[in-house]
């Protein structure tokens, strides 16, 4: 191809091309690079790009977290170094939408024994669901949601229902552009998820049966329970809901993952994990993402032993 | 098809001097034309400067396939795969030089649908290539000094093992 192919055309071209490959081409030119890394680039690219192949990311080194996150923020070079710290910390990360700005935030843990999970996305603050079991003379754990403005960068707790304080299996949810709280009862070995509005949904994961776990959704209303069609035997499996759907998570072995997305009885869609996600074996694994409206999350954990990290960003 | 004989027909008058007489309703597609009409500057033929008389005729092609309206509902849904099918043979063409044609013609010419169509056809011919390859394609210098363009490989590099 000899002839001139002015730069505005190029960059038609860069719009659309694929994650990788424009990860790739950043070494084409200067003027590719500075274009590819433009906040502007980023975000229109973001615009354009709703299929999941585009999004996805992983990245961990040992003290050091950097990161390229793509669909919003893509291949934004920064390193950012990670203060040590003796006991699990729990790392957020999102992209503050009025500026495009990354921002990790570090939740160190003093009195708090718990590990914090970022957990939602609303509005440009997230939360995360923490507890803490030394607080009361008791012994009974409190809980307590913590928010986090991106813009303001300012902390602050949300109240709770007395009641909810001591439940000990409160989870915070996204549910219709709201934060909604989830209580989870124990019914024999049978977790309960309500997501309010009336609809509740049962999730049982039959860890009992030697030949690996069951899920099946409970409807109070009719009283019927509908398998799902979803009987592995994985190494790790867990639940949780998401916004208007149950979200699924398998973990065969270290290296292979798989997630369901079970909108409300409906019928499981399979979804794999990208290939090139990989995953230290000393990492503690999560259900590892959070994602709202373009805006993408992770949780980052470090393992006890404080050498090995992993941050899973995926937008779905 | 509603090609009524009232409507007005305009005349493009490609790079090499051929001219081309095509439906008002048709060429409207092209925002750059419109503006001309608009504007008023369109009882003459138009000059296309940038664009040969071989490109203009497929984008003339492109366009009126892309002009035609189907009559119903039912007619919509095959119209529509039909579309789709006509799509994926237009942007397969011998000559890649022909796509960077269409491609530069769909951008001065200001036409979007054909400019997604385009761009997105060259961006998966060359998704694949290397860096040299592509800077090849586009006739890019590489200005990185070998350690700068190290650095920059090394960042991404991660991502590709």
């Amino acid at each position: 191809m000899s002839d001139f192919v002015p730069f505005d055309i190029q960059s038609e071209i860069m719009k659309r091309l694929p994650v990788k490959s424009l990860l790739q081409f950043r070494s084409v030119s200067k003027q590719w690079k500075s274009f590819i890394d433009s906040p502007k680039f980023i975000k229109s690219y973001h615009v354009n790009h709703t299929n999941p192949q585009h999004h996805l990311l992983v990245v961990y080194k040992v003290q050091k977290l950097r990161w390229l996150l793509f669909g919003i923020l893509l291949s934004v070079d920064i390193d950012i170094p990670i203060p040590k710290a003796g006991c699990i910390v729990a790392v957020g990360f999102g992209v503050c939408r009025d500026t495009s700005d990354p921002k990790l935030v570090k939740i160190s843990v003093d009195k708090i024994s718990s590990m914090w999970v970022v957990k939602v996305f609303v509005n440009g603050v997230f939360y995360v669901r923490a507890y803490d079991d030394a607080s009361l003379d008791d012994g009974v754990r409190s809980n307590f949601v913590i928010s986090f403005d991106l813009k303001s960068e300012k902390f602050g707790e949300v109240c709770l229902p007395e009641k909810l304080v001591r439940n000990p299996y409160l989870d915070v949810a996204k549910v219709n552009e709201s934060l909604g709280l989830l209580e989870y009862y124990d019914e024999g070995d049978i977790p309960v998820c309500d997501v309010g509005r009336g609809k509740m949904v049962l999730i049982k994961l039959d860890d009992d049966d030697d030949e690996g776990s069951r899920i099946e959704v409970y409807e109070p209303l009719s009283g019927h329970t509908n398998g799902v069609g979803i009987h592995e035997k994985a190494c790790m499996f867990t639940a949780r809901c998401r916004d208007q759907a149950v979200v699924v998570y398998f973990a065969w072995s270290l290296k292979s993952f798989s997630l369901f997305f079970l909108p409300f009885l409906l019928l499981p869609t399979p979804f794999l994990w990208p290939d090139f996600v990989r995953l230290s074996p000393l990492a503690t694994i999560p259900v590892p993402f959070q994602s709202s409206h373009g805006t993408i999350f992770a949780v980052l954990q470090r393992s006890q032993h404080g050498e090995a990290m992993s941050l899973m960003v995926f937008d779905v | 098809m509603s090609s009524s004989s009232s409507s007005k027909m305009i005349e493009l008058r490609s790079s090499d001097g051929e001219t081309f007489h095509v439906e008002e309703t048709v060429v409207l597609q092209s925002e750059t034309i419109k503006q001309m009409i608009d504007d008023d500057c369109a009882n003459a033929a138009i000059p296309l400067p940038n664009v040969t008389s071989m490109t203009l005729a497929k984008v003339i092609e492109y366009i009126k396939k892309h002009a035609e309206k189907p009559k119903d509902d039912d007619d919509k849904k095959v119209a529509e795969e039909d579309l789709k099918k006509f799509d994926a043979e237009f942007v397969k063409v011998d000559q890649e030089s022909m796509l960077f044609d269409l491609v530069r013609a769909a951008n001065y010419l200001n036409i979007k649908s054909l400019l997604d169509l385009t761009c997105q056809a060259v961006a998966d011919s060359i998704k694949d290539l290397s860096v040299e390859e592509v800077r090849k394609k586009f006739n890019i210098q590489n200005d990185f000094t070998p350690e700068e363009e190290a650095k920059v490989r090394k960042e991404n590099a991660w991502a590709f093992d």
